[in-house]
């Protein structure tokens, strides 16, 4: 097969031979004119991947038939021929858009080197138009940042199976962007301009869930004061994302699988079947094929979600997100704060960089607000990144431990490690103060009111903190 | 018609490191240097240049993962690997050759080889 379809154009009939001879040699093909009309005619008839032009032609002159063939094909490398002597000429053929040029006489391995060289640069920038493509902001709506293959790839496959309805089964750790992504294919598919519609399964109890889920007739159960419609209903004609799907308890799963499969369902406590019409996305960061074993999943619903899978690949499988995240959420959160954060220092990419991210990108995301709620400076520096997640150990030597041996639940989130010593905190100056709120709010520094709010938040009672009275003492 | 073309050159051995910015300078280039893969990438991040020679064995990140950040950033990059040849990056360099026109030279190499490669 031939190495390139080149177009040869000489008005010297001698040398366009000799150039085509050398050049079929060499394995190319070559469309060998004279003229230029004819080779104008010829370039819009074939698809050439260079062109070889003489400056001088017979009517017009090279860098002239060059531009109009570049009017077709603009990324067509051009190699100009020159007189000995013109060498402005060239120049000016190189502004104009010629990939380079020879002067006559011209060994024919140098043709041949310019060729190769010019082919190589060609095939390169057609695999960086096919990549830009892929990383172009396509998706731009949904402020997704695919920068590795990893998330370039899952980014194609929502192009491809966002318009069919089929249900799709998103899995991966949790903090990995599922919501992101389902709802991306919302947005690429028919749907769009219907309603997305979110539920977290493992938010609800069950009869809740179910209620949620498929509304519920006045008096269903005990507060049920009027009917609801439901999210299978608010759905109708858009996307039903449905996450954590492992923790829907059976009898749920049972409801789901007849909605799935009949298009229909019934209210809790209601007579009439309603219709929908909802294209469902599902997402998890469980082994549903493990729950399955466990009889904890209905095998059934199982393979009516596992229809298309996507499978999201944690924040340390693919590094190369990671400081594209961190610029980008640098630059929300300074908008949002009004702080002028420009960066981060040198150090902070390394922890970033070095860190094992078992809270994946909403982990990212938190120390970074973290960050840069907290930065003196305008740059982002490595204690803030690195705070809550080295080990005391790691803090005294200086150098992150390796990472790959931390599990997840040792490193916790840096929101999870603040609340966790928020709560130690308020149970140490209760119990200091025996329950008595007023003293314990002035040794936290906190009004009263504030303090009472962070006992809430917590869930904690000041009563029982009080030193029940011996019975003595009565 | 030209503007400054910059280079970046990563070698954990910064003798080389200083050695081969040296050369490049003399050909015209604005050169930076780093001494590891994770300070070569955050180096490439904050200013790309147009064209990155690396080692591949450093220490924090490997040449082959730094150049994979980096085509994040731009995949355009112009990559020129210094490669000791170990087997394990084998299939790594091929697709980076296939797939990106990137040059590999193996050590040991003479200056005027490794000016070859990147074309000068």
């Amino acid at each position: 097969m031939a190495k390139g379809n080149i177009l040869v154009v000489d008005d010297n009939p001698n040398l366009l031979e000799l150039i085509k001879m050398r050049l079929e040699a060499a394995d190319y093909e070559i469309t060998a004119l004279g003229e230029e009309d004819q080779a104008l005619s010829a370039f819009k008839d074939k698809a050439f991947d260079l062109c070889v032009v003489d400056l001088m032609l017979a009517q017009s002159d090279g860098i002239t038939l060059m531009e109009q063939f570049r009017l077709i094909h603009p990324d067509i490398p051009t190699i100009i021929l020159t007189a000995h002597g013109t060498i402005e000429n060239a120049v000016e053929a190189m502004r104009r858009g010629a990939y380079s040029y020879l002067t006559k006489p011209f060994e024919p391995t140098d043709l041949l080197l310019q060729i190769e060289r010019a082919l190589e640069n060609r095939n390169l920038n057609s695999e960086i138009k096919r990549l830009k493509d892929m990383l172009h902001e396509r998706f731009d709506f949904t402020n997704i940042i695919a920068r590795s293959g990893k998330m370039r790839a899952i980014l194609d496959v929502v192009t491809r199976i966002a318009k069919l309805d089929s249900t799709v089964y998103i899995h991966g750790e949790s903090g990995t962007g599922k919501e992101l992504v389902a709802k991306a294919i919302h947005l690429a598919s028919d749907r769009k301009d219907t309603t997305f519609v979110a539920l977290n399964c493992a938010a609800l109890p069950e009869t809740l869930l179910e209620s949620e889920l498929f509304g519920h007739e006045k008096g269903a159960f005990t507060g049920a004061v009027r009917s609801t419609k439901g999210l299978f209903t608010q759905a109708h004609g858009g996307t039903l994302f449905l996450d954590e799907i492992g923790d829907m308890p059976l009898a749920t799963q049972s409801k789901l699988l007849r909605a799935l499969q009949e298009r229909q369902f019934y209210p809790v406590g209601g007579e009439s079947p309603v219709e929908v019409d909802v294209r469902v996305i599902v997402a998890t960061n469980k082994d549903l094929a493990e729950l399955v074993k466990k009889g904890l999943f209905r095998d059934d619903l199982y393979y009516r979600i596992h229809v298309i899978p996507i499978y999201l690949p944690p924040l340390r499988e693919r590094k190369e997100d990671i400081l594209p995240l961190a610029e980008h959420f640098l630059k929300k959160y300074s908008q949002q704060m009004k702080r002028d954060v420009k960066g981060l220092t040198p150090e902070a990419v390394r922890a970033l960089m070095l860190h094992n991210w078992p809270g994946n990108v909403r982990e990212l995301e938190n120390t970074i607000e973290y960050a840069v709620a907290m930065t003196q400076k305008d740059m982002v520096t490595d204690d803030y990144v690195i705070q809550g997640k080295q080990s005391p150990a790691e803090r005294a030597g200086g150098f992150p431990s390796d990472h790959a041996e931390l599990s997840a639940d040792v490193l916790k989130s840096l929101k999870d490690a603040r609340d966790a010593f928020e709560r130690d905190y308020l149970v140490k100056v209760l119990s200091m103060t025996e329950g008595n709120v007023s003293q314990a709010a002035k040794l936290a520094g906190k009004y009263r009111a504030d303090f009472y709010d962070l006992l809430k938040k917590h869930d904690l009672k000041a009563d029982e903190f009080k030193r029940t009275k011996p019975s003595y003492q009565h | 018609m030209n503007s400054m073309r910059t280079a970046l050159v990563v070698d954990d051995n910064e003798e080389l490191a200083a050695l081969i910015a040296t050369m490049l300078r003399r050909k015209g280039f604005e050169v930076r240097t780093a001494n590891n893969g994770l300070h070569g990438y955050s180096s490439y991040f904050r200013d790309p240049t147009d064209i990155v020679i690396t080692d591949i064995q450093m220490p924090e990140l490997d040449g082959v993962e730094m150049m994979r950040c980096i085509r994040g950033v731009n995949p355009k990059v112009q990559a020129v690997y210094m490669s000791g040849a170990i087997a394990k990056y084998q299939e790594a360099l091929d697709r980076e050759t296939s797939q990106f026109a990137a040059k590999v030279i193996n050590k040991p190499f003479s200056g005027d080889a490794l000016m070859d490669q990147i074309g000068l």
